[in-house]
């Protein structure tokens, strides 16, 4: 009879083990199946920040002008430079001018582009 | 530009390379933003980049502008070739009338040809609405591919057509199977089109009339002018073994593209294997149209007599588009429809060729003179010797080349034995039939036989061809036979050239008193005497008679009998000094 229950016992906690190696196991998977999210656009702001070497003072004035524009994301100043002129309320003379010196830097003063090789 | 601008230049094209490249897909709505920019770079820009990107959004932005995009922009996507493609296969799919109507643009725009399998899933679609202008673009991406094929490969493209072509006839070739379902003939249409006849699909679809796109395959080949179902339609003659639908639709249509196309094939002499499948061929519809017959050039016209003889028509049939067309065609079809008539006996044939002897092209009359004798027309004789005096070489020559039997070598020994009158129309006849008559006198002049050296003269007499044979007949004015020298000195009786004149004067002192009658006689006849009156003549002529015959009597004595030693009393000037014939 203590035979019988103790093979009952070591079935059960087999049969434990084997189910939680197998959890273990599909857990593992599918971490290492998941897709790394890639839609970060506060990433792409500090890349494109990077690529073009802003410094902070730079940085802070491109989020004041996004926060100021409404603009969802932040890098979209990169492709617009419409959004570099400043409205009729400003009359920081400062502040303009930086606009003004950041578009140039980052689109010049008439945006023509360099053609790189077809892919 | 500037320093300055061209290193923010370069800051514009690090951000789009950026944004290309990068595998934040935020870059994504970045891009599509640019697309609206104000300034044409930035938005040209973004298109490059989308389209190195792959990003399927952007792609589907980019088709959704199409009928707005600039040429700058249609640029870009041309250089990406085929990069659109899965952003036009979802248009096409879409069932946005907006997105499907740019998509089939943009295809069509960019020969896109590896669309046409996606066209077909929408167009066999029985529920989808915007079937027909699906249909019309795999009609006009076939037509693109058709020419790409029959031009140069374009290298930009970086494609094979005859890669896309293969695939595209593969395709094409399923829809065609499943037409009972679909019921298109556009599939099969484009099918035609760029298929080859060596397909075997399309060999057995035609061969097997229980198919169920034998009818619809048969009511294509008949109604399309595209290109390339001529071309397959036209190619199925140089096959060895043609599907018999496929020629019997070639000769059944009577459209003028299709025509034309059949003759060019006729240009110059058929080859076998056209005139092996051309034997199975008993009827063409447009052969009885002379409206259409009569609007073609030249050269086609001649074609339709070259395809009237070479297919398997009844004889009715071919001799009537042959009267047609000697009759009412070209000059060059006139005369090569006379030609082929000349195997075609009847009262219909003959009618035509002496109506074709009123015609107004030279070579068309010469070519009916041909074909007088052959047929046994009445007449045809004197026909034939009025047109020897023809001022137009073709007729004379098509007389004499239907005169043959009036030439020398059998004028030769029948000479001597004919009337005299028969004797001056024959000779007339030869001379003006047989070109190499001169030549066979002169030759026969040389005879090693006095007789045949005699009846050569009398020939050049009877034939008045004393002046083209002047030479000949001079030298046999000092023939050691004196009946020779006798008939020479009567040919040139007829003569006034001053070596002529000479010779005659020459003759005149002959030792045989024969040649001596005939020379003077000559003289005499023709009133030549170097200005002297006929009283000085005969006293000229009594003194060399008795000069000559002293010089006989010496030669008979013993003295050599070579240059009897005449001299001449009151010698008249030469025929030269005197001006004869000159």
């Amino acid at each position: 009879m203590a035979g019988s229950l103790a093979g009952a016992d070591g079935v059960f906690w087999i049969g434990v083990l084997t189910v939680v190696g197998l959890l273990a196991w599909l857990g593992f998977g599918m971490a290492r199946n998941r897709k790394p999210d890639l839609y970060q656009p506060r990433k792409l702001f500090d890349e494109l920040c990077k690529l073009h070497r802003l410094d902070r003072r730079e940085i802070v004035l491109l989020h004041t002008l996004a926060k100021e524009r409404q603009l969802e994301m932040p890098a979209l100043l990169f492709v617009h430079p419409e959004h570099f002129t400043p409205g009729l309320r400003h009359d920081d003379d400062g502040y303009v001018e930086a606009l003004a010196a950041m578009r140039t830097k980052l689109f010049g003063d008439e945006p023509t582009i360099e053609r790189p090789a077809a892919a | 530009m500037s320093k300055r601008g061209r290193r923010v230049n370069a800051a514009l094209t690090a951000t789009f390379e950026l944004l290309a490249k990068t595998k934040n897909e935020a870059a994504v709505p970045v891009l599509i933003s640019a697309l609206d920019s104000t300034s044409p770079v930035i938005a040209t820009a973004a298109v490059r980049a989308i389209l190195q990107r792959r990003c399927p959004t952007g792609m589907r932005q980019l088709v959704g502008r199409f009928h707005e995009m600039s040429d700058a922009w249609r640029e870009v996507i041309r250089e990406f070739h085929g990069r659109l493609l899965p952003a036009l296969r979802d248009a096409v799919l879409s069932g946005d009338v907006h997105l499907v109507e740019n998509g089939c643009d943009a295809a069509r725009l960019f020969c896109e040809y590896d669309l046409i399998p996606t066209l077909l899933v929408a167009l066999e679609d029985d529920a989808n609405p915007y079937r027909e202008t699906v249909a019309r673009t795999l009609i006009d991406l076939a037509d693109a591919l058709f020419q790409d094929l029959a031009g140069e490969r374009d290298e930009r493209r970086r494609r094979d057509p005859q890669l896309s072509r293969r695939n595209a006839v593969s395709a094409l070739e399923s829809s065609v199977r499943r037409f009972p379902r679909h019921q298109r003939l556009e599939p099969i249409e484009a099918f035609l089109q760029l298929t080859t006849r060596d397909n075997a699909a399309l060999t057995g679809l035609l061969n097997d009339v229980r198919e169920s796109t034998f009818v619809p395959l048969l009511q294509v080949l008949h109604g399309s002018n595209r290109p390339g179902v001529l071309r397959l339609l036209i190619g199925f003659l140089d096959d060895a073994r043609p599907p018999s639908a496929g020629l019997a639709s070639l000769f059944r249509r009577n459209d003028r593209k299709c025509v034309d196309a059949l003759l060019r094939k006729f240009h110059g002499e058929p080859s076998q294997a056209i005139r092996h499948n051309l034997r199975h061929v008993d009827h063409v519809g447009w052969l009885g149209e002379h409206a259409l017959i009569d609007e073609l050039e030249d050269g086609p016209q001649q074609a339709v007599v070259r395809l009237a003889t070479t297919v398997n028509l009844k004889r009715d049939e071919i001799v009537k588009v042959l009267e047609h067309l000697a009759l009412r065609g070209k000059p060059g079809a006139r005369r090569a429809a006379l030609e082929a008539l000349r195997p075609f006996n009847g009262a219909d044939a003959n009618t035509v060729v002496l109506r074709a002897l009123r015609d107004n092209d030279v070579y068309v009359r010469a070519a009916a003179l041909g074909q007088l004798r052959p047929r046994g027309i009445p007449g045809a004789l004197s026909t034939l010797i009025d047109a020897l005096d023809s001022p137009a070489r073709p007729e004379r020559d098509a007389a004499r080349a239907n005169l043959e039997e009036f030439n020398l070598k059998r004028f030769l020994p029948a000479f001597d034995m004919l009337e005299e009158e028969v004797r001056k129309t024959t000779a007339a006849l030869v001379r003006k039939i047989d070109y190499t008559a001169p030549q066979l006198l002169r030759e026969e002049l040389e005879s090693p036989q006095a007789k045949r050296r005699m009846r050569a003269l009398r020939m050049i007499a009877a034939m008045d061809l004393a002046k083209d044979l002047e030479e000949a007949v001079l030298l046999r004015a000092d023939d050691d036979d004196h009946l020779v020298r006798v008939e020479a000195v009567r040919v040139l009786a007829g003569l006034t050239t001053p070596s002529t004149q000479e010779k005659l004067l020459a003759l005149a002192a002959d030792s045989s008193y024969a040649v001596r009658e005939a020379a003077w006689n000559a003289i005499e006849e023709s009133g030549r005497g170097g200005g002297l009156s006929l009283e000085e003549l005969e006293r000229l002529r009594e003194s060399f008679s008795e000069q000559a015959d002293a010089a006989h009597r010496a030669s008979q004595n013993g003295a050599p009998p070579a240059a009897p030693p005449i001299t001449y009393p009151q010698m008249p000037p030469t025929a030269s000094e005197v001006g004869y014939g000159g």
